[in-house]
């Protein structure tokens, strides 16, 4: 069937479907173009009403927002980096309920304590092979670095030497999380500096919630931010994990 | 009464401008948006909604351009948006049973016997308008405006608001999926 034939169809068949004869509008036109003038001032009227509202229920929620010490409060809270939770302990699943040894001993964990931060004299890391071509050179701090930021697909910040009395262990990649492990030189403790660029650290992860009473807020180079010292920690036999204030430095 | 005469009197306030224009284009304006909506009721609304738009806007209008397609785009535009907000359904019943069978029994059964022409182009003119009304809304409109208003491809670009390679797009597919629903009904 060619484009004519098809026109001529279309015209015949809806000619068939609604004969021309049977259309007639004018009275309804004629009325409509008394009633239009009315309709538009109305119309106008309800969306100026309607800004007006608009307006006021915004005035009077940023009014709440910045005067009640409530609002202040949410206000923080759309800032808010860490995910936190109101539940000072949750439950553990069967399998990571670790057993009490048979001979009770002093708790293998201990709560470190936490120091500034200080950096080693010594000399920055290595960067023998830039192309990272080689096994030897892909194990290196900056291979590692360099490989994890071409698939989180951003650039993490980075210690400018190693923390004093640490060395660098490993960098892994964790769902676009990139953490990078130090591990202190004599043993029996590490540093983990972790970065994100989404939700961080996991907002669905019980492991990743912080209590929110835990949360400092505090400014990093003029920059808000905050700040928690803690972790959920496990006891032997314990079925619930317990958060623990200190032991852990975590800086988002 | 001429259509500029017609857009003259109505910018005067004279309604008998409008009346003229109403008279020579509410059939074609009526048949434009029931190729879109597939309602009577719907399309007549649409149509006389457009020609109120005239009255409302006529000051806007530039004269030295046809009233047509400035016309036709309201008459359009409207039809799409109501297209796209109506229901996908598809009733059950009916007050006239159309299949080919009930046609031809209604044509015996009645004291005129039907030409076997006339049951072949009436069953034509059924099955093509079947076969717009299965095609999505935005090709039912490139349908309209090309078949039944005439227009350029470039017109319905201007009118729709889209690029030129899209609107090509679509009447290539509206006219392929056309011609193959109308070969599968025949």
């Amino acid at each position: 069937m060619n484009d004519i034939k098809i026109q001529s169809a279309l015209q015949d068949a809806l000619e068939a479907e609604i004969p021309s004869t049977s259309v007639q509008l004018w009275q309804r036109v004629k009325a409509g173009v008394g009633a239009g003038t009315t309709r538009q001032r109305k119309t106008m009227n309800t969306t100026l009403r309607r800004i007006t509202i608009t307006a006021l229920v915004i005035g009077i929620l940023l009014a709440l927002l910045l005067v009640t010490p409530q609002g202040r409060a949410f206000a923080q809270r759309l800032f808010q980096f860490f995910t936190t939770t109101e539940e000072k302990s949750f439950p553990l699943p069967t399998e990571q309920v670790m057993p009490a040894p048979a001979t009770p001993t002093a708790p293998a964990a201990q709560l470190l304590r936490v120091e500034p931060v200080e950096f080693a004299q010594s000399t920055p890391t290595a960067v023998p092979d830039t192309a990272c071509t080689s096994p030897a050179a892909q194990a290196t701090y900056f291979c590692q670095v360099k490989a994890a930021e071409a698939q989180a697909g951003f650039d993490a910040k980075e210690f400018p030497k190693d923390p004093k009395g640490m060395t660098f262990s490993a960098v892994t990649l964790t769902s676009g999380e990139i953490a990078m492990e130090y591990v202190v030189k004599t043993g029996g403790g590490y540093l983990h500096l972790r970065q994100g660029i989404t939700d961080f650290p996991d907002p669905e992860s019980t492991w990743g919630k912080i209590p929110s009473d835990a949360v400092e807020q505090v400014t990093v180079n003029g920059q808000y931010a905050e700040y928690v010292s803690g972790v959920f920690a496990i006891y032997p036999n314990a079925t619930e994990a317990v958060w623990e204030p200190g032991g852990r430095l975590s800086l988002a | 009464m001429d259509d500029q005469t017609a857009i003259t009197r109505i910018k005067q306030g004279d309604l008998n401008g409008l009346e003229s224009l109403v008279e020579r284009y509410q059939a074609r304006a009526v048949h434009a948006a029931y190729l879109i909506v597939f309602d009577q009721a719907l399309a007549e609304d649409i149509a006389q909604t457009a020609f109120v738009k005239v009255a409302e806007r006529i000051h806007q209008f530039d004269e030295t351009r046809p009233f047509e397609p400035w016309f036709y785009r309201m008459v359009i535009n409207d039809a799409l948006k109501a297209a796209r907000t109506q229901k996908h359904t598809v009733s059950l019943e009916s007050d006239q049973d159309n299949s080919p069978a009930a046609y031809i029994f209604r044509g015996l059964s009645t004291s005129e016997p039907l030409p076997e022409l006339q049951i072949e182009q009436d069953e034509l003119r059924r099955s093509i308008l079947e076969a717009v009304h299965r095609l999505p809304p935005e090709q039912r409109a490139v349908i309209t405006m090309h078949y039944f208003l005439g227009l350029s491809q470039a017109d319905m670009s201007s009118r729709l608001n889209r690029p030129l390679t899209t609107v090509k797009w679509w009447l290539r597919e509206a006219r392929k999926r056309l011609r193959s629903l109308l070969d599968g009904l025949r």
